[in-house]
Formats: C-alpha cells, structure tokens, sequence
C-alpha cells in the first residue's frame, strides 16, 4: 500500500539553502519530481542554473527536466547576496561538473508543459524569487486549476532580513509576489518567522558528516559556508530556510501553523517586498496563506541527517 | 521625594483618561502639564475630558489645547472604541477651569526652557503637538529628555491590520519625533496588548469605594471586549480592557517589570500601509545608529498590582 507521491515542481535560485532542500526533496520517496527550474536571486541566473545542474549531477538525478528561468525580476532592478551565498552562489565546497544538460524550454514554458500534461494538480516549490511563478500566472491564468499549491520559502511576518521589515526572496521581486499571493492558490509559507528558528548547529553539521558519502560531506561543507556569514551576526546555527518548504509537504507533523491573509506591500521608503499578516483580522480578506511558525528543530535536523544517507546508495 | 516632571499629552479618550487617573498618584514622576491633541476623538472633545478629569480628581494640573487635525492628513477617529465624545457615553461634571492661554507647542517648549534639560514627555496620542513643537523650536531636542510613546505595531495593528491608530492618524508627525533626535521609549499594542485588565480583576478597583476609583472601574468596564485568540498576546474568551495608555505611563513611572531594546524604529510614510512602524529589532538588517528603544513586554500580573497599588491611594 504505497502512499501516492505528490508531483512537485522545484523552483530555486542555489543558494545553500536551496540545494538542501532538492537534497531532502530528491532523498523522499513521497514527492514525484516533475521538473526543476532556475530562477534569478541569490546569484545570476547563469550561475543559478550551473549551480542547478551541478547539484542534481551530484544528487544523481536522472530523467527529470531542467530549465533555465527568469533572468531578472518583473519589474524591479536585479539584485543578488554574495554576501551570504559567495561568488558562486554555493561557495565552499567543489562541485562535481555537471553531466546534465537543459531541456531547451525556457523555465516558465517547462512549467507550462508539465502542468499542460499532467492529470492531476501539481504542487510548487519556489525557494527563491517568485518571477518565474509570476510569469506563469500571468501569461497561462488557465492553468490556475492545475496547481495545488504553491508551498515557498519566503517573507517573514514578524520582521525582515535584507531590510528592517523585507526578507531578501520577496524583496527582490515584491511585484511577483503579490502576484503569487493575489492569486487565490492555497500557499504555504515557510517565512523568516519558522526558519530562523530551523539552524543547524556545528553538532549538527558533525552529525551529517558523519553519514560520510559524498552528498553528506557537501551538505556539511555548504551549511559550513553558510554558517559563517550568521556566526558573526549572531546566530547560534546556520538558519537553513529554504528545506522547510520541503518539509511542509513531506513531513508536517513536526511544523506548527496558521491560517492568514497575507498583504505583500511593494512600495515605500521601509516596506518594499514587506509580507504583511492580519492577525486581526481587520483586512475583511479570506486567509490566502497558511503560515508556518514553528518547527521542531531537533527533527529537522534528523530529517536532513536522514535523507543524506539515502545518497549512500548512488552511484555516480 | 524628587519626582521627575512629565507632560502628558493625550487625546482622551477611555485609556488616556485611566491614564490621567493614575498619574496623580504616580511614585516616581509628577505631571507639570496636560496636553490635548486631536485623536481618538475631536480635540474639543480631548480638552475638554482633559480638563474634566483633571478638576473631577483636584489635580491642579495646566491643561493646554493642540493640533486641531493632523500635520497633513484628514483627521482620523476612534468613537467606535471611546465613544462620541470620547467618555464611552459617561458624563463628568462641566470644567469650571479652562485651557492655559498658550497653544500645547508654545506651552510645551516654555516648560522644557524653564526645566533646563529635565522635562520628558508621555505621548499617547497622534505626535502632531510634539512635531509642531519641534518644527516650531528645533532646539526642543535638546531639552526633553525622554519622549515614551504608545504608538505604533510590530506585529499587527488595530487601525488597520498592519497599522496602530496613534502613528496611523498622523504618521508624518511620528517620522518627525523619532527622527528628532531625542531618546524615546516605543510602547507598540504588542506590548499593550499585554497589558490588559479583566471583568474578574476590576471587582477589586470597584470595591474602593470612593469617586475617582469608581469613575476609573465604570469606564474601564465599558472599554471591556471579547479578546480573539488570533492575535499572538491574547486568549481567545477573556474579557477585559486595553489598558494602552496606563502602560505607557506606568512603564515611564518605573521600567523595572518590562523588558526593553534599543534598537532602530522609524514608520513608513508612504503607501497603503502608511503609519505602520518599522523596526530593526527583529531583523539581521541592523541599522548603524539606533534611535530609541522599543518596549516589548511586561509583566502583566505585576501591572494589574501596580494599577491597584497606585489607585488605591484615593
């Protein structure tokens, strides 16, 4: 009686966090992985893109197509974070050369194609910006129905990250954004206020090491990486945000959430690419997001830990 | 007993008047003046209850009249939550005292120049007197000491979802105050929200027995609501009052049950969501200079003793 897997298609901008979310992503048994795009965010996107191909080759990732998305945000100008991510995007360890190549599709028509073919509802998992979603919905609104949800690591109800009150994916393209959110598909939203809270400690990054194949030593070395930008502001761990959109859809038990409406402001001096929640009801909108806000930390430690042994088994 | 000097500048209003309340019997500070501005009702309401309590309680204190409107804005009001006139339907008795002969700007800087360093304010209403009175004299910055304002929202908002009514009225006059220079204390609904009293916890101010207790536990009945378990600070059931004011007061009187930050605060001032507070607190975006500190929580239990305690000197 094997449970029916959730076809998903991942969208991401790698970025650490991302790669750790397709290494959980291609490590369960419950997803059904349609297709992998790259977007613009952390890096360029010809840097996103080799990162992409780069990690799937190292994941062993056969037979699911890959493409190359948006290059810049909707609207706004381009941006990146070198500062958390280095110059590669997924500095830190070295990277096996890619043996994948792109499907020719542009990202959007790669969406396009796998929602266009597949019987039932699709979930999206965008861990970066939301361009390439955005530009689905816009040019394809006929295809609405054919996406479940759309769980993402983005915005931060309680405060930002990039600036006071804007986390750096929503801010990099808050058009998109509000795009996505206005749309009416149930969205799940991993924000700063959960994955703050998801940090991997230096323990924790012996523990993945320990597993000791070639992805678990990766993982450690990327979440190393990762760390060292947070150490020095503070943090007790690296916070690994984008696996938790992940983690909403494989393993929601260990993640405590609510329902509400979410505003996404894209103007003003402080509140550009804002993720506004009414706790108080006071919008006289219907919840358009369920929030995670909590998360037990030790089991997502053990679900990172886990799903790197998986890759014991592959062979390059 | 050297009580420092506080002006207190308000929009009465249920909470400003709890506030005012309170203040006579404050340990720590000693108000030299009040100050109406225009807010949750219309300022001839505001002077007028400011007046009214003032004389109802024999607390000879100066009242003076503010800003009849926002610095650039339509002006805002809250009768839903005070009421028309702003006594949520009670009446006190005709001031015979009337307003000082100075406008709340003009009165407020003269009192600042005559403490030579050591007035500080309470601000519990839209900032468009505090704004003025620093557009009007700039050099005001340099002789308040403190501002503590209840204003503002982290979280979420009562005006709107995102926005509180005082920084919402006016948001220009409260960029105008926390850009001035001057150190000031945040008191947000976050922290408010906290510090409510319940329908059970007002029986004992009822049981007081005199007249100032007995109007403070009359109007604070009628201010109680239904709390809704949405909001992060509140149970979902509990009856009780949003005691907003008080707390901006009392945690000016003595900070000892509340926990504080300094940190960056400034509000957006454009767009939908103007009015709604910005904060690097939270945030890995820290600002270089922090320009106040921001009030996050209380000791709710130790509030409501502090509120008997004062009140029980009547």
């Amino acid at each position: 009686m094997s449970k029916k897997r959730i076809p998903v298609i991942l969208d991401g901008d790698p970025g650490h966090d991302d790669a750790i979310a397709w290494v959980l992503a291609f490590a369960s048994d419950m997803l059904d992985i349609k297709a992998v795009t790259s977007v613009s965010g952390n890096v360029n996107i010809d840097q996103t893109t080799k990162n992409t191909l780069e990690v799937l080759t190292l994941l062993g990732v056969k037979d699911v197509p890959i493409a190359r998305g948006c290059t810049k945000p909707l609207i706004g100008p381009f941006f990146d974070a070198p500062s958390v991510h280095g110059e590669s995007g997924l500095d830190g360890p070295v990277m096996p050369e890619s043996k994948l190549e792109l499907c020719g599709l542009h990202g959007v028509d790669l969406m396009i194609k796998v929602l266009e073919e597949s019987e039932e509802p699709v979930t999206l998992v965008p861990t970066g910006p939301l361009t390439n979603v955005a530009l689905l919905l816009i040019t394809r609104p006929d295809l609405k129905d054919k996406i479940e949800r759309i769980s993402l690591m983005g915005g931060g109800l309680l405060h930002g990250n990039w600036t006071y009150a804007a986390e750096f994916n929503i801010l990099v393209d808050p058009e998109a954004a509000k795009f996505v959110f206005e749309s009416g598909i149930p969205i799940i939203m991993a924000g700063l206020d959960v994955t703050e809270k998801s940090y991997i400690t230096s323990e924790d990054i012996d523990k993945i090491r320990a597993v000791s194949n070639e992805v678990a030593v990766i993982v450690a070395d990327w979440i190393d990486f990762f760390y060292k930008f947070h150490r020095d502001i503070g943090y007790l761990g690296a916070p690994v945000h984008d696996p938790v959109a992940i983690v909403a859809l494989i393993n929601p038990d260990i993640l405590e959430m609510r329902e509400l409406y979410v505003e996404i402001e894209t103007e003003g001096e402080f509140l550009r690419g804002a993720t506004l929640g009414d706790y108080s009801s006071l919008s006289g909108k219907a919840p358009n997001v369920t929030a995670i806000t909590n998360i037990d930390r030790e089991a997502y430690v053990d679900m990172i830990v886990e799903a790197t042994k998986k890759y014991s088994e592959v062979t390059m | 007993m050297n009580r420092r000097p506080i002006i207190i500048d308000c929009d009465p209003g249920y909470d400003d008047i709890q506030a005012l309340i309170l203040a006579k019997q404050c340990e720590n500070v000693r108000v030299v003046a009040v100050t109406a501005v225009s807010g949750n009702v219309a300022l001839k309401y505001t002077e007028k209850n400011a007046l009214a309590i003032t004389e109802y309680l024999g607390f000879d204190v100066p009242v003076a009249s503010g800003a009849e409107r926002p610095l650039f804005r339509d002006p805002l009001f809250a009768e839903e939550h005070h009421g028309e006139e702003g006594l949520l339907g009670m009446n006190l008795p005709e001031p015979s005292k009337k307003v000082v002969d100075k406008k709340a700007w003009d009165f407020i800087y003269d009192i600042a120049v005559e403490l030579k360093g050591e007035l500080e304010i309470v601000a519990v209403g839209p900032l468009t007197n505090i704004a003025i009175a620093l557009m009007k004299y700039p050099e005001l910055k340099d002789l308040v000491k403190t501002i503590y304002i209840m204003g503002g929202a982290i979280l979420s908002g009562n005006s709107r979802f995102s926005t509180e009514f005082n920084i919402h009225v006016d948001p220009e006059a409260a960029k105008r105050v926390f850009e001035s220079g001057i150190p000031f204390y945040l008191c947000p609904l976050d922290l408010t929200r906290q510090s409510y009293i319940t329908d059970e916890e007002i029986v004992k101010v009822e049981e007081m027995g005199n007249k100032e207790t007995k109007f403070f536990a009359d109007i604070t009945k009628l201010s109680m609501v239904t709390f809704s378990g949405n909001l992060p600070q509140r149970k979902d059931g509990i009856v009780g009052s949003n005691m907003h004011d008080p707390c901006t007061l009392l945690f000016a009187d003595d900070n000892s049950i509340f926990d504080f930050e300094e940190c960056y605060i400034n509000v957006e001032t454009f767009g939908k969501n103007a009015g709604k507070t910005v904060t690097d607190c939270y945030s890995d975006k820290q600002a270089e200079v922090k320009n106040g500190y921001l009030v996050k929580s209380v000791d709710r239990k130790a509030f409501v003793e502090r509120v008997y305690s004062l009140l029980s000197k009547y």
